[in-house]
């Protein structure tokens, strides 16, 4: 489990902080995805993750170890996929006994099929690929080394259509199933199948932490719909063909989250929509009762 | 230590060409120097008044110079991989101990430039004999003794043969300080603060000896044991304290801010 505790954190001697007394528990096990505008802390907070960066308070606890320790069995069973990739001068085979031989658990199989995968071919100079060719032998190399914790930095950014497509399937057949996983992106249509927990962040303050099934429990969504339709509703935008609207879950549907829908709402309003949950929590538990 | 054996294995195949291009350097450099230091024999060997000179100390110092150049780069790129955030980011998230990293780093960047100069040293040595050998006679060809490669100077100057290897040590501990407190453009900004202390601690000897010694200063006042040991001492408690700074500084190490 992933248990972040009051963390604060600013860069240098500054007054500023980037993270601001953030607490978050993840259960293992879970995709989670991270949403936040530009500037606002998102790797700053999986750097923190990580261990790499000091928090000036708070301390974040990984199966019950303060990752700032960076004990060695710890970042074994951590990866961080950051967003711009630095590969070394070797060829791959040298690449997977060197930087294998780091990690317990990691699969030379699941790297192989991970590169048959994403279709990288002619891999002899790592350090001479493109810049979505290092992302994808990197991201086979993440997936293989099967860590417990998962943290990804934008992992679509740069890959073309066919990859993006590959690493859904992967991290779908791959990924254990206790392997927690974070995903920072902005580019959510990518990934949003696979999401089961949404995160969302704007000045390094955490406004809203749901699952989708909590999500799916209060609100829903509607694509499409005329302009007499959006009367009542939570939420509407513009959109091809009439409107798309985020409504109160009355029925009990479960319809697919709009996960640019929902950001933008809890921008704008966290605390109606937090509120908004919580009630259809309570109405539910209630019911269970 | 974790992952020692892995993460030795993992930097040196990752740097072999660096490490190679170095050992070449310095074989080229030093052959060169010992070849130019007997070229006036070579020349005066062929004419009617050939007085053979005992090259062997001038070749030592000039060779003292081209190992403190070679050990304070090799030094200064110690810590490489933390110069740039990604490379700093890679390596924070590596599953090795920090012990672990220090010593690889240290093996490589302080102890091999060591051992590849004086193997270096000898071959470029040999070099010279064989050259000098074609070029004049083979008994011109006489290789510099033992003592002097391994110790800088003659084999019964040994107060010389202790300090200069210990005050390399230190510049090279100077430097690996250096590397890890800049991570960026560290030879220089080193080199800069290192020319800074020497002035100031020049500055500080002369106003001391000015302010507690205003009449003149005997020569015999201090003996030169006690001043030699004192010095060796002290260069060796200063290279120990640099090397453990610059561990701790490498345990506490953070990603660079990024404004």
């Amino acid at each position: 489990m992933l248990d972040i505790q009051n963390l604060s954190f600013g860069y240098g001697h500054s007054c500023k902080l980037v993270i601001d007394n953030l607490s978050l528990q993840l259960p293992q096990g879970v995709v989670a995805g991270l949403l936040a505008p530009n500037g606002t802390g998102k790797t700053t907070l999986l750097h923190l993750i990580m261990g790499a960066l000091t928090p000036r308070k708070g301390r974040v606890v990984f199966d019950g170890v303060n990752t700032r320790d960076r004990r060695p069995e710890t970042l074994a069973e951590m990866m961080l996929v950051p967003e711009e990739i630095t590969l070394p001068s070797m060829n791959i085979n040298r690449f997977m006994t060197l930087y294998g031989s780091l990690y317990p658990r990691f699969s030379r199989e699941i790297m192989e099929r991970c590169i048959e995968e994403f279709r990288i071919t002619d891999i002899n100079k790592l350090n001479a690929l493109s810049m979505g060719q290092k992302k994808k032998v990197y991201l086979s190399f993440a997936l293989a080394c099967r860590p417990k914790l998962l943290l990804m930095d934008e992992p679509t950014n740069g890959l073309d259509i066919p990859g993006k497509a590959a690493l859904r399937r992967l991290m779908a057949g791959v990924l254990d199933e206790d392997t927690t996983v974070i995903i920072s992106t902005h580019q959510v249509r990518d990934l949003e199948q696979m999401l089961e927990q949404i995160i969302i962040m704007d000045r390094g303050n955490l406004l809203f932490n749901h699952s989708v099934s909590e999500i799916q429990s209060a609100v829903a969504f509607r694509l499409n719909v005329p302009a007499d339709a959006t009367e009542g509703a939570i939420d509407s935008v513009p959109a091809p063909g009439g409107y798309n609207i985020m409504v109160e879950n009355l029925d009990g549907d479960e319809s697919p989250v709009n996960l640019e829908m929902l950001f933008d709402y809890v921008m704008r309003e966290h605390e109606h929509m937090n509120t908004l949950i919580d009630n259809a929590l309570k109405t539910q538990h209630h019911d269970e009762l | 230590m974790t992952n020692f054996k892995q993460y030795l294995n993992l930097y040196w195949r990752s740097t072999w060409k660096i490490q190679l291009l170095i050992v070449l350097l310095m074989y080229f450099l030093l052959a060169v120097n010992y070849c130019i230091g007997y070229i006036d024999d070579i020349v005066s060997y062929h004419t009617v008044h050939f007085v053979p000179e005992d090259n062997t100390v001038n070749v030592m110092v000039n060779n003292i110079g081209l190992g403190l150049c070679a050990f304070i780069a090799c030094a200064s790129a110690m810590f490489g991989t933390m110069s740039s955030k990604e490379g700093r980011l890679a390596n924070l998230c590596l599953p090795v101990g920090v012990r672990a990293k220090y010593v690889t780093y240290f093996l490589t960047s302080i102890v091999f430039p060591i051992v590849a100069f004086y193997v270096c040293a000898f071959l470029a040595d040999w070099t010279r004999m064989a050259i000098v050998s074609v070029a004049a006679g083979p008994e011109l060809a006489v290789a510099t003794p033992v003592s002097y490669m391994l110790t800088f100077s003659g084999a019964d100057d040994w107060h010389i043969a202790v300090v200069v290897p210990i005050l390399l040590l230190m510049a090279q501990a100077f430097f690996a300080a250096g590397s890890i407190f800049f991570p960026g453009k560290s030879f220089l900004k080193t080199l800069g603060l290192s020319a800074g202390l020497c002035v100031a601690a020049g500055f500080l000897v002369c106003f001391s000896i000015q302010i507690f010694f205003p009449d003149e200063i005997s020569i015999n006042l201090i003996d030169f044991d006690v001043y030699f040991w004192s010095l060796v001492l002290a260069a060796l408690a200063v290279t120990v304290a640099l090397h453990v700074v610059s561990y701790y500084r490498l345990k506490e190490s953070e990603v660079q801010n990024r404004w």
